[in-house]
């Protein structure tokens, strides 16, 4: 869907972007990661070409966004939508009329924009808040408004620009959920910009992370939060404790599967294991446990051997956990 | 002097204040008008805007600091040949909206472009990403969101004009600003310049309240 190779950008002398190659496949859902600066935004505003990039090649369906004319842009733009961190709503505006707004921009007739404000307005539960303006709203349900426009036409492609950074956990998961099912149900592409993994982990099917503008590191979510290297983990800002031992991370799908798995260690293996850290983490598609065991280095073989035959995914840490 | 209260308010002071008002309204729709041209197209062609252009900007940007350099006064006079030419007298309360307006255009192109440029950054890169035209985002994004800034800075533009209005009294536009001089000034007497402070007073109150208002229905 998005093809995105060999991609440069500077601002001045800056270089901002750095030989990107992504790819990012119809249906699913991205993260874009990384700190304030590392060119996440950047990168998200060159898909629609809010940002025009310096070298390389960004081919949205196959179209190459640089070679588009103002008229063609403009008119791509009706199949990607975008959110933003601060909503970005008109405040002279009520709900229905900000949702109306990229039906007025296209000219749409009154019944039509009547008819997809309306369902739209309803997908993301605000329909006794329509004739509310932006300011008697919550934060959480200014971003619900900014969905809502940005689906109004249907795109196939939504952007979000750290769209849960200014609001509350509680609210954050919940538009987090909505783009979730707008993802399900409409089965829109999404990429999202955010510094927080907590994001990534909820929702995200694959991620990449921007360090300084160049990928690090990228793959599946599950994947990549099992490996646990370096770069993620300088991200979430977790230290190696360095102790004798070998330490291996393991991720169990599933709530029955990892009750079960500690059930049957303890009275399958007699050796002795210590839980450096660990949990419950809600993916994408459930939950899963994840978490790192500290195993003495003579029984090391032989745990990885039992891992292997319950068929639970796992990596060796090299130095510590 | 001679005259009754009733008298001088009849014959000398309500011609000034209908004079004054006259020149106040009719100079600041024209600023108005000419200020909001020359604002939109400072905050179209600025580095940052919808249609950069260093050119435009500069000239007009330039244009806009120069006539804001001068003062009132010298302003005034210094365009008597332009003003005559335009009006055909350079007394009277139709050569004063000249003056009034050429120096309140730049002074409100320059709060109207403020007032534009209130309009946060990604409203208008929202309105971008929706697919919308610089023409659509300057009338359905900029204009329409910074409608209350716009009013207040009227309200302000429109009585820093009634100051330059009395001011264009002292040179023959006639007016609350002549009246006080002809007789505050020349004759001494205190009643009647006083009364035409207290009446400036009142208009400006007048014209703050009415802009307040305006603002607050248009937020």
């Amino acid at each position: 869907m998005i093809e995105v190779s060999g991609l440069e950008k500077k601002y001045g002398k800056l270089q901002v972007l750095e030989n990107i190659d992504l790819e990012i496949k119809k249906g699913e859902i991205f993260g874009l990661v990384g700190l304030s600066g590392a060119g996440k935004s950047t990168l998200l505003r060159c898909i629609n070409g809010l940002v025009p990039y310096d070298g390389g090649s960004l081919k949205v369906q196959g179209i190459e966004i640089q070679k588009l004319g103002k008229a063609q842009l403009r008119n791509f733009r009706k199949n990607i939508g975008m959110i933003f961190q601060n909503f970005s709503l008109l405040e002279r505006c009520n709900v229905y009329e900000n949702v109306a707004f990229p039906m007025k921009v296209w000219k749409k007739n009154s019944v039509e924009t009547d008819e997809q404000v309306r369902k739209m307005v309803r997908l993301v539960g605000l329909e006794d808040k329509i004739e509310s303006r932006p300011r008697q709203l919550s934060g959480g349900q200014k971003q619900r408004v900014a969905i809502a426009r940005a689906m109004v036409t249907e795109p196939e492609i939504l952007l979000c620009d750290e769209a849960t950074s200014a609001l509350d956990p509680k609210t954050a998961t919940s538009i987090l959920n909505l783009l979730k099912e707008i993802n399900q149900k409409m089965g829109v592409t999404i990429i999202i910009v955010t510094h927080q993994m907590e994001v990534v982990e909820q929702i995200c099917d694959r991620m990449a992370l921007l360090q300084a503008g160049k990928i690090i590191l990228k793959g599946e979510v599950k994947q990549l939060f099992l490996e646990n290297s370096e770069p993620l983990r300088e991200l979430l800002g977790r230290k190696l404790t360095f102790e004798p031992g070998v330490f291996i991370r393991i991720l169990i799908e599933n709530k029955s599967n990892y009750r079960k798995f500690f059930y049957e260690l303890s009275s399958e293996m007699k050796i002795a294991y210590e839980i450096c850290d660990g949990g419950i983490r809600n993916f994408k598609d459930g939950s899963a446990f994840l978490g790192t065991l500290k195993i003495e280095t003579k029984d090391s073989d032989e745990f990885m051997r039992y891992l292997k035959k319950k068929k639970v995914l796992f990596e060796v840490q090299e130095n510590g956990a | 002097m001679g005259h009754s209260f009733v008298e001088l308010v009849e014959q000398i002071i309500y011609p000034a204040v209908k004079t004054t008002l006259y020149m106040v309204t009719i100079a600041t729709i024209f600023s108005a008008i000419f200020g909001f041209m020359i604002a939109i197209l400072l905050y179209v062609t600025r580095k940052s805007g919808l249609h950069p252009n260093v050119g435009v900007f500069t000239v007009i940007n330039t244009i806009v600091n120069v006539i804001r350099s001068f003062p009132f006064v010298i302003l005034m006079v210094s365009i008597i040949p332009f003003t005559r030419f335009l009006v055909g007298t350079s007394i009277g309360k139709n050569a004063a909206l000249v003056p009034l307006t050429i120096a309140s255009a730049p002074f409100m192109a320059r709060l109207f472009e403020t007032s534009f440029e209130s309009v946060d950054e990604e409203v208008i890169e929202a309105a971008k990403a929706c697919g919308a035209s610089n023409i659509q985002i300057i009338f359905w994004v900029v204009i329409k969101e910074s409608f209350p800034l716009l009013a207040q800075n009227l309200t302000l533009a429109m009585i820093s004009i009634l100051g330059f209005s009395a001011m264009a009294g002292a040179v023959g536009a006639g007016g609350l600003g002549s009246v006080a001089l002809m007789y505050g000034y020349q004759n001494f007497n205190d009643s009647i310049m006083y009364g035409t402070v207290i009446i400036l007073i009142i208009l400006v109150q007048f014209i703050q309240f009415v802009g307040n208002k305006l603002c607050d229905y248009l937020k």
